[in-house]
């Protein structure tokens, strides 16, 4: 520093102080410049992280979407027939005789193995109030909403499975199906591409129709008993139009 | 006041002082042409890199097989509350990163 002092106070020429300043300037600048420029290069690798998070998450949204829904949607179709014969005073002559119309209960969707017991469990619950439950139990369980249950997703690809999808699965009593997606990377929970998928159902019943399949009559001509069988169906539509995907941060879904 | 006095000076240097000086500003100018010329180089294949990956993201996005060649057959399993339930699916691969879509 004393140097420098004395060299500006000095009588002879600052040339080479300021050849060296000149060098440091430039030297500063350039170093400035490779940072900068290499920062932005290693950025790359996070982002290539993060978009893999993505992936594997609307992945798994994806597959739920056309699972649940499709394109056209998916559709559950039930219905019970109730045969009962009464005397001419209407009073009940046996037990009832209740059972599945054939090919029914009928579920369209995927997961059909899973969801067809709960949606049809849900279907003899809500005819509970329609038909003793007596009688119900001929048909199967019934099953009271809400319906939940764990999801995880696994491809055995070790760069998808690098980040663990998880999902709540939830079926409420009005058919109402809600999937809250979770995203981990095996041990912390990244928030960011939580995602909440929500498929409001529509539902058309339960709807009777009754009709007389038998009279019989006695000596006198007189009816002596009636034979009425009572259909009650249900049908449950789930649409795209009714599907919607809660988009957390950076998460896109298509057609959501 | 001190640095008028120089500026105002006279009094010059020797001609060798004024070569190697010459010669700092000469090395200088090159480390920085040198410097600059490398963060461009690394700027100019960061934006290739980028590039390429937000191309490959659209591609796995939407399915699109031309870009990346044909996909290959995986299965993806669901376990619904211990039971396995197993797809099979159509694994997307582009730049590192993978995406999966169950066949239609």
């Amino acid at each position: 520093m004393r140097r420098v002092g004395k060299k500006i106070g000095g009588r002879s020429g600052a040339t080479m102080l300021f050849a060296i300043l000149v060098f440091m300037l430039c030297a500063l600048t350039g170093a400035a410049a490779l940072t900068a420029a290499a920062a932005n290069s290693g950025r790359y690798t996070h982002v290539k992280e993060e978009q893999q998070e993505y992936l594997s998450m609307s992945s798994a949204v994806n597959l739920m979407r056309e699972e649940l829904v499709g394109k056209t949607g998916k559709t559950f179709t039930a219905q019970v027939t109730k045969t009962e014969t009464k005397d001419a005073s209407g009073n009940l002559q046996g037990d009832p005789d209740v059972s599945w119309v054939t090919g029914s209960p009928k579920y369209d969707g995927g997961f059909s193995g899973q969801l067809l017991d709960v949606f049809k469990g849900f279907y003899l619950n809500k005819l509970s109030g329609v038909i003793p439950a007596s009688e119900i139990s001929k048909l199967g369980a019934t099953m009271s909403p809400p319906y939940e249950q764990d999801l995880t997703f696994t491809t055995g690809d070790e760069v998808i499975d690098k980040y663990k999808v998880t999902a709540k699965f939830a079926v409420d009593k009005d058919f109402n199906i809600t999937v809250n997606f979770s995203l981990t990377d095996g041990t912390n929970e990244i928030k960011a591409y939580g995602t909440d998928m929500t498929i409001r159902a529509n539902v058309d019943g339960i709807n009777s129709s009754s009709r007389i399949t038998k009279k019989t009559y006695d000596t006198n001509g007189a009816v002596e008993s009636t034979t009425t069988e009572t259909t009650y169906t249900m049908k449950v539509t789930w649409l795209e139009e009714n599907t919607t995907i809660s988009e957390k941060d950076t998460l896109k879904t298509e057609g959501a | 006041m001190r640095t008028v006095n120089k500026l105002r000076s006279r009094r010059g240097e020797t001609f060798v002082e004024v070569l190697v000086a010459l010669l700092i500003v000469a090395l200088a100018t090159m480390l920085l042409a040198s410097m600059v010329m490398a963060s461009g180089s690394i700027d100019a294949n960061t934006r290739e890199q980028d590039e390429k990956f937000y191309d490959a993201v659209s591609a796995l996005e939407s399915g699109d097989t031309t870009a990346g060649g044909t996909p290959t057959t995986g299965s993806v399993t669901v376990n619904w509350g211990g039971d396995d339930v197993k797809k099979n699916v159509d694994i997307y691969e582009q730049d590192g990163l993978k995406a999966w879509k169950v066949k239609p």
